[in-house]
């Protein structure tokens, strides 16, 4: 690793593509690439992919985008960090299934962005608020045992949107403890959704069945034919 | 219970008021000061009339077997005149006579009495009511029940008594000891039972022309706080639209919403419950708490709002709590878009982990600019629409801020059917 962070930037749109370099001076963004099949080909080296999930258009319709592209960009051995206008919470949980250590929303603003890639490239996985609230419900369906009290606490006041300074507040802990403690849980409940079957989360949510199956990973096997990924994974 | 001045004795008008004996036409008399006053007016002439009635027969009889017929006759008719004066001013008032009026009865009274053994014969004074005075004392003794003054209460019934003690007495010769205390007991046991009962009807009076005093300011308070309630989130919603930096988008939206206040408020005027405004809802039955939340903050999508009501689905609110959540919060939401400049609104709810839930918990917390909440003065909208209307439904409401540091207000509350957890305390 080089001493500055560095990236690399995936999205269809240069505008993106361009202006992630001057907006975001806090890390070096090593390469730019319209689609997740150009950075696989090239293979540089970067701390964090970020990556839009919407890449088809009529540039190139055969693209990989959603999940098969974080799962494919996982796959190829980076760290995955989505930015996105995607705001569906089971679409955005699919997402951390398929591997990626965090989401970020293209309306946070910049300086927001900016932190939370930084904390993505150091290993944190960063989930936005929809998230927070559903791994909240898993917890409290008993899908995931394996948190502590203060653990629970800490996500129970994220789940209501309480910042670290006002839980740090309320529970009489460092806000650096509390971070710990928050890193500890979503890397837990990380490791739980790519270790779940969509199945399993259905029955935990009290969604139909096959409710999940039109975008998580692994519900369905991707074609080898790269024409068909649109239907593959349909963003709906 | 603190008293003011008595109002009984404050007015010599000798008119009663037009409603005074309205009750007597059927329903009895009201249960108020004036009510309970022309009750003992009643008792009053009820006592003096009937037992001059009851002494009318005997009277050619008493003036036969009279060993001073004419001195007879004129205690006869002092005492007929006295009562039928008595009545009728009485009657007139509304209210028994003043201390002094009565004052007068009693002297006259234990004139008449002490009169006794002059004008009746022996025979006739103990058992018949041709010796008219025992029964004659005993009527001015339930007349004096209402006497103002305790002090001369007890002087007129001590003089009476002792009267008829005179009376009595000369009557040894004919009568027996216990017949003789017997009477003497009767006036004074009556008397005494008499101005109790008087005394705690008028205490009664009291307290019940209080008790709508107050009810009465409660319901005036709470009149104001309706018209607060109905009118706060209208203001607001008209000082974001006078903002002339809108943008047509936010301007569009805070027209629908100013729509939807304007038909509160006319609700309000017209008196109509809000919840039958909204059609195809069951305004009579328990509404389903995560629908009225994301139905309110659905209008405010100008706001970012995540919304995390997983945990409360199924958490059933009596309509009247519905009513009380959904104006806080759009209350509270307005605060939110006019003051706190925040990025992200968080609103969560939560039914615990009993099944079925007997309780929720409702946060709303947004990452504005704060305030601290013990230097700013509450608002109508949070002191009235959130603290005042959810506390009197038995919803807790605790809000917290810091300046710089996000507002969190968390209500609390119970499943229709199940009692207010925090008795509706509000911090």
């Amino acid at each position: 690793m080089s001493e500055r962070p560095t990236a690399v930037v995936v999205d269809d749109a240069t505008v993106i593509r361009h202006s992630i370099p001057a907006l975001m001076p806090a890390f070096d963004v090593v390469g730019s690439y319209p689609r997740v099949e150009a950075l696989i080909a090239e293979r540089p080296h970067a701390d964090l992919v970020i990556l839009d999930l919407h890449l088809v258009n009529s540039a190139q319709p055969s693209a990989r985008q959603g999940v098969a592209a974080v799962r494919a960009v996982v796959g190829a051995g980076y760290r995955a960090c989505v930015y996105s206008q995607e705001e569906r919470r089971f679409v955005l949980a699919a997402c951390l299934a398929a591997g990626a250590t965090g989401i970020v929303s293209k309306s946070e603003p910049v300086e927001s962005a900016q932190s939370m890639f930084l904390d993505a490239m150091s290993g944190q996985i960063v989930v936005p608020q929809a998230v927070i609230s559903l791994m909240e419900l898993l917890v409290r369906r008993n899908c995931i045992t394996i948190l502590g009290p203060r653990q629970r606490q800490v996500l129970a006041g994220r789940a209501r949107g309480l910042t670290y300074a006002e839980l740090s507040r309320s529970l009489f802990l460092s806000e650096s403890t509390l971070r710990g403690y928050w890193r500890e849980l979503t890397l837990g409940v990380s490791r739980y959704l790519q270790e779940t079957t969509p199945a399993d989360i259905e029955r935990a949510l009290g969604l139909g069945p096959g409710d999940l199956l039109d975008f998580w990973p692994g519900a369905g096997a991707e074609p080898t034919d790269g024409s068909a990924s649109r239907d593959w994974w349909r963003l709906r | 219970m603190s008293r003011g001045p008595d109002p009984r004795g404050a007015s010599e008008d000798v008119t009663p008021g037009p409603r005074t004996w309205s009750w007597l036409g059927g329903g009895g008399p009201p249960t108020t000061v004036a009510g309970a006053e022309s009750a003992v007016v009643l008792l009053v002439i009820g006592a003096r009339l009937g037992t001059l009635v009851q002494a009318l027969p005997s009277l050619p009889g008493g003036v036969s077997s009279s060993p001073a017929a004419a001195g007879y006759v004129a205690c006869w008719a002092a005492a007929a005149a006295a009562s039928i004066t008595v009545s009728v001013a009485s009657y007139r008032r509304g209210r028994a006579l003043s201390d002094a009026a009565q004052v007068a009865d009693i002297a006259l009274a234990v004139v008449i009495v002490l009169l006794g053994p002059w004008t009746v014969s022996v025979e006739d004074r103990i058992g018949s009511w041709e010796g008219f005075q025992p029964g004659y004392a005993l009527s001015v003794v339930l007349s004096m029940i209402a006497m103002r003054s305790s002090g001369v209460w007890v002087a007129g019934l001590s003089a009476l008594v002792a009267a008829e003690v005179v009376y009595l007495a000369s009557a040894s010769d004919t009568a027996s000891a216990t017949t003789i205390v017997g009477n003497l007991f009767t006036v004074i046991v009556l008397g005494l039972v008499g101005r109790g009962s008087v005394q705690y009807l008028r205490r009664v009076a009291d307290d019940a022309d209080e008790a709508r005093a107050q009810a009465s300011e409660l319901a005036r308070l709470r009149e104001e706080q309706r018209a607060q309630v109905a009118i706060h989130n209208g203001a607001a919603v008209m000082h974001l639209l006078g903002d002339p930096s809108l943008d047509d988008t936010t301007r569009d939206r805070l027209l629908e919403q100013a729509q939807y206040e304007a038909t509160r408020m006319r609700a309000y005027l017209r008196g109509v419950p809000r919840s039958h405004l909204d059609p195809g809802t069951d305004a009579s039955g328990p509404r389903p708490l995560a629908d009225v939340v994301s139905r309110r903050c659905r209008e405010f999508d100008d706001l970012v709002i995540e919304l995390a009501l997983d945990l409360g689905q199924g958490v059933l609110v009596d309509p009247a709590v519905a009513e009380a959540v959904d104006n806080a919060l759009t209350s509270l939401l307005l605060n939110v878009r006019a003051h706190s400049g925040a990025r992200l609104v968080v609103v969560h709810l939560d039914a615990g982990d009993e099944f079925p839930p007997t309780g929720w918990v409702l946060t709303v917390h947004d990452d504005g600019r704060g305030f601290d909440p013990t230097a700013v003065e509450l608002g109508v909208g949070l002191r009235e629409v959130v603290h005042g209307e959810l506390g009197r439904h038995g919803v807790d409401v605790r809000l917290e801020s810091t300046s710089g540091g996000g507002t969190t207000v968390t209500m609390t509350g119970a499943v229709a059917g199940f009692p207010a957890a925090g008795g509706g305390s509000t911090r």
